[in-house]
């Protein structure tokens, strides 16, 4: 039954997306503009721990930017959803929608990013999978985040001030994973720092599944 | 006075690490020397953080347990917002708590590692964040106008960052390598490099020091009582 209900309100959410456009198009024009930026000062990075701290001070900015956006469209339709489905389905639906959506971003901004700065980092297969993982956590954060600060109505500088010291934690557990991907790898290191985004990604949605309905309580 | 003996119990304990903390005979180790005293002070610090940070916590899901089921009619003590203005105290008071272990800790690295910020320890970042995140929620409650609205959003908040807190204070280090003493094992202290002397004034610091917490977040508590009274009730 839940899961149903959230598997048709992502749907609804990709099909509102797709009609819209604007969502994604401007994200991928935010990164995008950003990498550039990087590209005309410095050209090629080829520090690999810069290339590191370049590329998630990008992503942390285009994943808060997409999170504005997760909650509020227009008040009458939130209302609307409200009546049909359950506040559980609604928020793993928005957890899901911004996960597969701030992967997709980080995936293209990734390729992006690589073309214009260079291939300094060896390992680009191991740092990609750490870097859907990493956006997966930082996803389901980022979602009930912007429902908190969606509910307090001064959106976008309450989302920022909530959540980056938040995200901070897990920044710090992808860097150290994504430079375990610069030269040689060590995949005991890397399968460590994995593991840990993938049970903060967990306690994050976990907390969000049982806090949700009280944050819709009215 | 019946009530009030752990707040007797405090004042004697402190007074007891302060004074016996102080004179006491300790072992002379490599580097550590005298500094070793500040395990009568650093360490219990983040160990009343943790204490008064979990009672906040569970304040705040007993705010949410029982906002719903409140009707209004019932007395202070029953409300839910007791619940909000105990929390608040607490999480309030352990930032000071919080603040003062950093800055404990930070002395005595000057002393011991030659800088107060060493490079890269898993340690102190995650004291650092933990702090940050519960600086933000300072600003949260401030943000907010709405009473019903700040307690419900801050009590989900201060959940969220409890559990920030667990992964960076308790599990996070144990994954890496640090300068910090108890490498192995627990993040704060190794219970075996403890002998007996340090044991009989660091196992009273602790008490005192929680005790302590507890009693500022009790003042703390009245304070948003009485001021939350004198703006709800028309006498």
């Amino acid at each position: 039954m839940l899961f149903r209900e959230v598997k048709n309100l992502i749907l609804l959410q990709l099909k509102m997306e797709l009609k819209d456009k604007n969502g994604i198009w401007s994200n991928l024009l935010y990164v995008t503009s950003s990498i550039f930026v990087i590209y005309l000062a410095v050209k090629k990075v080829s520090n690999p721990d810069l290339w590191i701290a370049l590329f998630w001070i990008i992503q942390i900015f285009t994943c808060l930017n997409a999170a504005t956006k997760s909650f509020g469209y227009s008040k009458g339709r939130d209302l609307y959803y409200h009546t049909l489905s359950s506040s559980h389905a609604q928020i793993l639906s928005k957890i899901f929608f911004n996960t597969i959506l701030m992967s997709l971003i980080t995936l293209v901004s990734l390729g992006i990013y690589q073309v214009l700065l260079g291939n300094t980092i060896q390992q680009i297969l191991p740092f990609a999978g750490m870097a859907i993982a990493g956006s997966a956590c930082l996803a389901s954060l980022l979602t009930m985040m912007s429902a908190i600060s969606f509910k307090v109505d001064n959106n976008y500088t309450l989302l920022a001030i909530l959540s980056l010291p938040l995200m901070i934690p897990v920044l710090v557990v992808l860097i150290s994973g994504s430079q375990t991907c610069i030269e040689n790898i060590n995949w005991s290191e890397y399968y460590q720092q994995l593991f840990i985004l993938v049970m903060l990604n967990i306690a994050n949605i976990i907390l969000s599944y049982i806090l949700f309905p009280y944050l819709c309580r009215e | 006075m019946a009530k009030n003996w752990w707040k007797i119990l405090t004042v004697i304990t402190l007074l007891y690490v302060l004074v016996v903390g102080l004179v006491i005979e300790v072992p002379r180790l490599d580097v550590l020397n005298e500094t070793i005293r500040n395990l009568f002070f650093h360490v219990p610090m983040w160990f009343s953080m943790i204490f008064i940070f979990l009672g906040g916590l569970i304040h705040g899901i007993q705010y949410l347990n029982k906002s719903n089921k409140n009707d209004g009619n019932e007395t202070y003590a029953k409300s839910a917002i007791y619940h909000d203005h105990r929390s608040s105290a607490m999480i309030s008071t352990g930032i000071i708590f919080g603040l003062c272990g950093l800055f404990t800790g930070m002395f005595w690295a000057n002393h011991t590692w030659g800088t107060y910020w060493p490079d890269d320890d898993p340690k102190l970042h995650g004291s650092a964040i933990s702090l940050l995140i519960y600086l933000a929620y300072l600003l949260l409650r401030n943000s907010i106008k709405d009473e019903e609205n700040r307690a419900k959003i801050s009590a989900i908040y201060s959940v969220f960052a409890f559990v920030m807190m667990l992964v960076f204070i308790g599990y996070y280090p144990r994954t890496q390598d640090s300068l910090h003493p108890g490498a192995e094992g627990n993040p704060g202290f190794n219970s075996y490099d403890l002998n007996n002397t340090l044991k009989m004034v660091f196992y009273p610091a602790v008490l005192g020091w929680a005790l302590l917490a507890f009693w500022i977040a009790s003042i703390k508590y009245k304070f948003n009582k009485i001021k939350w009274l004198k703006e709800n009730q028309s006498y």
